[in-house]
C-alpha cells in the first residue's frame, strides 16, 4: 500500500487555526479514529506555536505542514517551526508549577510518538518539526 | 465543524457565571481573558460554564489559570462547572484538575 501525502500552507496568522485543525480532522479521522482529537490538539499546539514565535522565523510567514498516511503511522513535519539557536529553549514546563508556559509542548510531547527535529534546506537557519503517530493494529489496512 | 467562541454573562446570588461555549483557542482566548478579568474586577464569586466548550488548546487553559491566579490574589472565589469532556481531557494533559474548584451542572433548567 503506498504513502497518501497532503501538504497545507496558510498564512501564519491565529485566524488560519482554527481551519487548519477542521482540515486534519477531516484528513485524519478515517485512520486515527479514536486518536484524532488528541493529535488535532498536537498539531494546534505546534502551529500555534509557529504563529506566536513567526517573528523569528527568518522572514517566513506561513505555516507549512506534510502529513504523510503510512499504513503504520501518521507523520507530519512542520516547516521552519523555529530557528536552530532557539531549540533549546523548547522545553516543557514543570507541572509542579501552576502556570501555562509550556505547555503547549508538553501537549505535544504527551500526544504524539515520536517528536524530532532537523535542518531546514528550505530555510537556513531554521529546524523543521517532525511528529508522528502510530496507528493501532487494529486500525491498520 | 464547531462553533467559534460564544460568552455570556449571568449575575447570581454573589457572583456571575461565564457561560462559555465553541472553541477557545489562540485567536478567541483573549475574548475569553477580557470578560473573566471583567467578572473579577465586579468582586464575589465567578464561575466558567464550559459544558459548551468544543475545543480548548494551551492558550484556553492559560486563560483559565490566569484568572485563578487573580481571583486568588484578590481572594475571591473562582470555580469551573461541567466542563466538557475534551476540556476536562485538556485539563488532565495539562495536569492541573487539582487546582481548580470543578463543580458540576447544577440541577434543573438553566
Amino acid at each position: 500500500m503506498g504513502v497518501r501525502v497532503y501538504q497545507l500552507q496558510v498564512p501564519a496568522v491565529a485566524s488560519c487555526l482554527r481551519p487548519v485543525r477542521a482540515f486534519l480532522t477531516a484528513a485524519l479521522e478515517d485512520v486515527l479514529a479514536a486518536a484524532t482529537p488528541a493529535v488535532v490538539l498536537a498539531l494546534d499546539e505546534a502551529c500555534a506555536n509557529v504563529v506566536a514565535h513567526r517573528a523569528r522565523h527568518l522572514g517566513r510567514d506561513d505555516v507549512e505542514l506534510r502529513i504523510e498516511l503510512w499504513p503504520d503511522r501518521v507523520r507530519f513535519r512542520l516547516a521552519a517551526f523555529c530557528a536552530a539557536a532557539d531549540l533549546p529553549a523548547i522545553r516543557p514546563r514543570d507541572l509542579a508549577e501552576v502556570r501555562a508556559g509550556g505547555l503547549g509542548t508538553h501537549f505535544v510531547g504527551q500526544l504524539m510518538d515520536r517528536v524530532d527535529y532537523e535542518p531546514d534546506p528550505q530555510c537556513p537557519g531554521a529546524m523543521a518539526l517532525l511528529l508522528e503517530k502510530r496507528l493501532p493494529p487494529e486500525g491498520r489496512p | 465543524m464547531s462553533d467559534r467562541l460564544r460568552v455570556a454573562t449571568e449575575r447570581m446570588e454573589g457572583g456571575q457565571v461565564v457561560v462559555v461555549g465553541g472553541e477557545v483557542d489562540m485567536e478567541s482566548s483573549p475574548r475569553l481573558l477580557l470578560e473573566l478579568q471583567r467578572c473579577l474586577a465586579h468582586g464575589g464569586r465567578t464561575v466558567v460554564d464550559l459544558a459548551g466548550v468544543q475545543y480548548i488548546d494551551s492558550a484556553g487553559i492559560a486563560v483559565l489559570v490566569e484568572a485563578l491566579k487573580v481571583a486568588r490574589r484578590r481572594g475571591q472565589e473562582f470555580a469551573l462547572r461541567a466542563p466538557s469532556a475534551q476540556v476536562t481531557a485538556v485539563l488532565a494533559l495539562a495536569q492541573l484538575q487539582q487546582f481548580f474548584r470543578i463543580e458540576p451542572a447544577p440541577d434543573g433548567p438553566r
